[in-house]
């Protein structure tokens, strides 16, 4: 079996987060592998978030503006 | 939806109005409701009755593509959510026989004697938005429609490629239900010919056939489709880059042929056409689909004659350039494909603008028998129990559950710590499922809610105020995206799709847990706009929020209104475009609510929506103004770019320069003995990567100028595709019966000026001689489009986004298109993107119409997601208060030491402030630490189990 | 933010590549799905967590462990605010510019955390050596000596023969 990457995503409400959405509303097709937590901008990031995350098992975070 | 839910708006279906008496505020409209059969307050649209109806009918809904029944529902986010008896089709009704949908309706709704309703309404305007009707099936016959099976029509394809239609998404030629290979789509069937009647475009059909092609492809990667032309005419905004970036993605061929016949030979239909290099091909394809256009809408000439509404002679609402939304009749307005083939963005704004026409007419009367949405009051004990959370998780039709494992991923949610009630629902945003929602809290005394199914940016507020009618704060919900970000975009893996929507779940339900009812806060509104630009648009805008009853401060850089319609002497109706423009003048300037800041700029620009300050910068010193809202107006300004010598070369001018010639002495055109005109310079891919949508029109608008005035002199247009869409159509056509002649260049072989001795020539490649021509152009006029203004100082100020072409992006293109991302701020005219006028003052009007909306409630709601400082916690070290992006947090004495506090209304809920406090004391409304770190940690679980599995797997092996 | 995280994965030992911050505006879908899919790409190359770092999960785990504490402590939040505030202040925005200023206030702070929480760590378990210290850790000797001096100064750590030990509270 591949080695399939787990992946957080933190996108922006406004930017990232929508452009997800509308990947979706085109039909764009992409991997599996990102779980996403919304938040209301990027600026709301803290580096706890992201090593919370690795510490948790992430194998990639993505932070989405 | 919405306006389904709207105490303010009744929806009467099945109605027809009779007769409409009175004047303009004080109309009595009669109105004709034939009979549903269906009780709808009492159908919980549970489908029985569809079920049993023993009586088969064709569905036309679905394009006739399919069968349905006599009971039935069309779609199943109809509003009203409520079936209905096809009268004419129901065994019952018919012939007295089969009661079997009354006797399995559980609640009881049927009524076979339901009888036509005269209801007679007290109104003070009138909207028609007939929409628009379908070509003859006489015309589509010509191309073997109805002859041959796999003839369809773009409406059937469109119906076979939804995802809940007949065929479940799957393309299939009805003759052998094989997936074509080969596909043709034919433009301009029913539009641009005039042997049906329809001499004019219908503007949308060039879009929607890129994007069904591009839908097809997506199902059928291994289809070739052929798409035939006579122009492409992507005009919108963004159009041209759509159209070009599908072309390229799926390879379809574009060709420039108007086939004219369809014949079948043996399994395949065979195309001959010819091309314009006068070659004839013939060619097979196992499906033809023709690209229908927008007729007239059925009965609008009856409905018309009844109330005295002028029609053009295509049967469409003639209404006049400088007041696209008017018909003769005063009270009685239009919007949408009756005035004239549009598309959704177009729609949409007429619609909006029309609104504002209204809110025009009756702003004496506003808020008069308005009803207002009360909701029961919260049960705090309840929220503050432990949480019991209910977990819907949504079918979405088969938008969701064609992918993810629906029951699976409820079945999972159940086994969550904290879920108490789980369901699986096939439409969430239904109003029945809303109703089921809200008795469903009531029953388990759920505190808090996660829906799993689409985004939350769209769906979101209508779940909240589900929550509020349950007695529930709205901030008690959280939201999976399992559609927009998960079955839509994962359609191949659903395994995977289906694990990725529990993990979501998962993660929704791990920050339900810790969600905190929040307080809804409202503002108070300044009752004033600020409008940006004082051009056909800003003058317009501002005239509609002054006549609805606000103070304008209208703002304009130069020493005169006006903008750049001053320098436009002619329009293709015949209105004279300075009557229009200085009327508007008049009317702004003698507005006892309009203040007008000629020579003045917008220098800053602080606050929100509801309390802005803005700085107006004159040369004689600043002024300091409050106001609720902002239009942006700023327009665009001609493109003059370094090619064909102009500016340097007198005999080369632009069609600007042009319509002060048409004007005035006209001394160079005089001269001339042939004039050439060149389209599309610098646009479409050189300086500008766009269409500019108007310079076509106004080509031919000015080439039958100077037909008119010397009806010797040659005129030649050198084009690309002509965009003359709409009923300017006619006038392309009067411009070639009169003699101008067209030319179509290629992109790749543009036309180049060539100087012989004092003599100028255009060097042009002509497809159908095969050879370059050597035209003389004594005057050359260059279409050269529309820059965007100065907008990228403005846009910074405002935090409003450019598009990659320099024009302000809306909110959405479809669903708000004069609104900007920053809430308060609202655009129109060339600021928006290059448009025609009647466009723009459409426009202009939506925008108004939008901006009066804070203005007319007198107060804003600020979402509860704002910042919240601990001021227990709290060190005053002053980092959040200079680190905010919007001023929105100030340092203020508590006792003897300085504490952080968050100005509410002012606050955007970015986080900035909390992902930076030395001492956590900062918290987000609905997006905690405590929140962000539950999801991260539910989202850790999915990584554990993963591991076992791994693990587990190794040990197997 | 981008900057500081990356330091500190740095420090734990994980290759930076694993977080990404990348933008695309509500209307860039097609910009959104490439950066997804490039970064899931980039991911499945790189291999599991620890695997090309050559690091075990229990090492990881640790070393996360220490970093996660680090993140919430206010000493550094602290720093991390004011260096967020010095950036705005001085409106120095460039790669170079904020490396440099994390570089210079941020990251001997950020070691030397880690490494407390680290060994600390460690020593809860038990007796350990200054060798197994130096490899869980991946420090130096130069960097670990003074930390546990620190630590035995403050009367929290003795040494006892090779292994080091926490100091059981009189």
């Amino acid at each position: 079996m591949s080695f399939e990457p787990k992946i957080l995503s933190f996108f922006c409400h406004w930017c990232c987060y929508a452009a997800a959405d509308s990947a979706g509303v085109a039909r764009y097709q992409y991997p599996p592998n990102n779980r996403v937590i919304r938040v209301m901008c990027t600026g709301r990031i803290d580096p706890r978030f992201i090593l919370e995350a690795f510490y948790v098992g992430a194998d990639g975070v993505l932070v989405g503006g | 939806m919405e306006a389904g839910r709207s105490p303010n708006i009744e929806i009467i279906t099945l109605a027809e109005l009779k007769e409409l008496s009175g004047k303009p505020g004080n109309f009595k409209a009669k109105i004709h409701v034939k009979p549903r059969y269906v009780d709808p307050n009492k159908c919980t649209s549970c489908g029985m009755c569809m079920t049993y109806c023993p009586k088969e009918v064709v569905d036309e809904y679905n394009e006739r593509l399919t069968f349905t029944k006599a009971a039935r529902i069309d779609y199943a986010q109809a509003v009203p959510t409520v079936y209905y008896l096809d009268e004419k089709e129901c065994l019952r009704l018919q012939h007295e026989s089969c009661q079997l949908c009354a006797n399995v309706c559980g609640p009881n709704a049927i009524f076979f004697d339901q009888q036509p309703e005269e209801r007679e309404l007290h109104v003070g305007a009138v909207v028609l938005a007939l929409g628009f009707g379908r070509v003859p099936e006489e015309v589509l016959e010509k191309y073997g429609y109805g002859k041959y099976p796999d003839v369809l029509t773009s409406l059937e394809l469109e119906r076979m490629t939804c995802a809940s239609g007949p065929t479940e998404g799957e393309v299939l030629r009805p003759s052998d239900f094989t997936h074509p290979q080969r596909i043709a789509f034919l433009q301009c069937v029913g539009s641009r010919d005039v042997t049906c009647g329809n001499g004019y475009c219908s503007s949308v059909c060039c879009m929607y056939a890129m994007k069904e092609a591009s839908v097809v492809k997506e199902h059928l990667p291994e289809a070739e489709i052929d798409l035939f032309f006579m122009d492409i005419r992507t005009q919108g905004k963004g159009f041209d880059e759509a159209f070009n970036r599908a072309v390229e993605k799926y390879g379809f061929r574009t060709i420039y042929a108007r086939v004219p016949r369809v014949d079948q030979v043996g399994r395949k239909l065979a195309l001959t056409y010819v091309t314009e290099d006068g070659r004839t091909h013939r060619d097979f394809y196992d499906m033809v689909v023709l690209s229908v256009g927008l007729d007239a809408p059925a009965g609008a000439e009856e409905l018309a004659k009844r109330l005295g509404v002028e029609l053009n002679h295509y049967g469409f609402a003639q209404t006049k350039v400088a007041t696209p939304l008017e018909t003769n009749v005063p009270g009685i307005f239009v919007a949408g494909a009756f005035q004239g083939p549009k598309d959704i963005p177009e729609s949409v704004v007429q619609a909006q603008g029309v609104a504002a026409k209204c809110s025009e007419l009756l702003a004496e009367v506003r808020g008069q028998d308005a009803v207002h949405k009360e909701f029961p009051p919260e049960d705090e004990e309840l929220e503050r129990e432990e949480a019991r959370i209910g977990v819907f998780v949504c079918h979405c039709g088969v938008n969701i559950a064609g992918v993810v494992d629906v029951k699976e991923v409820a079945r999972y949610a159940a086994t969550l710590p904290g879920v108490v009630y789980t369901e699986d629902v096939l439409y969430s945003c239904s109003q029945d499922t809303l109703n089921e929602l809200v008795k469903k809290i009531k029953e388990n005394r759920l505190n808090r809610v996660v829906i799993a199914a689409c985004s939350p940016r769209t769906h979101e507020p209508l779940f909240q105020e589900t929550l509020r009618e349950a007695g529930l704060n709205p901030a008690l919900i959280e939201m999976a995206n399992i559609r927009d970000q998960c079955a839509w975009v994962h359609a191949e893996d659903p395994e995977a799709a289906t694990q990725k929507a529990k993990d979501q779940v998962r993660m929704a339900v791990a920050k339900a847990k810790r969600l905190t009812p929040l307080e809804l806060q409202k503002v108070s509104v300044t009752p004033s706009a600020l409008v940006i630009g004082g051009g056909a648009a800003g003058l317009q805008a501002a005239l509609s929020v002054a006549e609805q009853g606000f103070e304008v401060y209208l703002v304009e850089k130069e020493a005169e209104l006006g903008g750049n319609l001053r320098r436009v002497t002619g329009l293709l109706s015949g209105e004279d475009p300075q009557k229009i423009l200085k009327d508007l003048i008049t009317k702004v300037e003698e507005h006892p609510r309009i203040k007008v800041f000629t020579g003045t700029t917008v220098e800053n620009v602080s606050g929100y929506v509801g309390n802005f300050t803005s700085t107006l910068r004159k040369e004689e010193g600043s002024e300091v103004i409050n106001h609720g809202v902002v239009i942006l107006a700023t327009g665009g300004r001609e493109h003059r770019p370094d090619r064909y010598g102009l500016g340097a070369n007198e005999r080369v001018i632009t069609q600007l320069d042009l319509e002060a010639e048409l004007k005035g002495k006209a001394g160079k055109l005089a001269r001339a003995r042939s004039v050439v005109m060149i389209q599309c310079v610098g646009s479409r891919g050189d300086d500008l990567n766009y269409c500019s949508k108007l310079c076509c029109q106004q080509a031919v608008k000015n080439a039958l100028r100077i037909k008119k005035r010397y009806p010797k002199k040659d005129v030649y247009i050198l084009f690309r595709d002509m965009r003359t869409y709409g009923f300017s159509e006619d006038a392309y056509r009067e411009a070639r019966n009169s003699g101008v002649i067209f030319l179509r260049y290629k992109p790749e072989a543009k036309p180049e000026l060539v100087q012989k001795g004092k003599a100028q020539f255009v060097k042009v490649y002509d497809a159908l001689l095969g050879e370059e021509l050597l035209i003389p152009a004594d005057l050359l006029v260059l279409s050269v489009g529309i820059a965007p203004g100065e907008n990228e100082e403005l846009s910074k100020v405002i935090k409003a986004p450019l598009t990659g072409d320099g024009f302000f992006l809306e909110a959405h293109v479809k669903l708000m298109p004069v609104e900007l991302p920053v809430e308060g701020v609202y655009v129109c005219g060339l600021a928006h993107g290059p448009k025609p006028l009647d466009e723009t003052l459409a426009q202009a009007r939506a925008a108004a119409a939008k901006a009066a909306i804070p203005l007319a409630k007198g107060f804003v709601e600020v979402a509860p997601i704002v910042s919240r400082v601990d001021q227990k916690k709290c060190i005053g070290c002053g980092i959040c208060a200079e680190l905010c992006p919007f001023g929105a947090i100030e340092m203020v004495k508590v006792g003897k030491r300085k504490k952080a506090q968050t100005i509410t209304a002012s606050c955007k809920g970015c986080g900035i402030c909390a992902s930076h406090c030395p001492v956590l004391a900062i918290s987000m409304g609905g997006f905690t630490d405590e929140a962000i770190l539950a999801q991260i940690e539910a989202f850790g679980a999915f990584v554990e189990k993963e591991l076992e599995k791994e693990k587990a797997g190794e040990e197997a092996a | 933010m981008a900057e500081v995280t990356r330091r500190i994965l740095e420090l734990v030992g994980l290759k930076v590549e694993r977080f990404r911050i990348d933008w695309a505006s509500a209307a860039e879908a097609p910009l959104f799905v490439k950066i997804v899919t490039d970064f899931t790409e980039t991911i499945k190359k790189l291999g599991p967590l620890g695997e090309p770092e050559g690091l075990d999960w229990e090492t990881i785990k640790l070393r996360l462990a220490a970093a996660r504490q680090l993140t919430a402590k206010s000493r550094f939040r602290a720093a991390y605010g004011n260096l967020a505030r010095e950036l705005k202040r001085a409106g120095d925005y460039s790669p170079e510019g904020i490396s440099r200023r994390v570089e210079e206030k941020l990251v001997p702070l950020i070691k030397k955390e880690l490494l407390e929480a680290e060994v600390k760590a460690l020593l809860g378990k038990g007796p350990v050596s200054i060798e197994t210290l130096l490899q869980k850790t991946g420090a130096t000797q130069e960097d670990i000596v003074p930390i546990l001096e620190a630590l035995s100064k403050r009367g929290q750590v003795e040494k006892q023969g090779k292994l080091w030990q926490p100091k059981a509270k009189e």
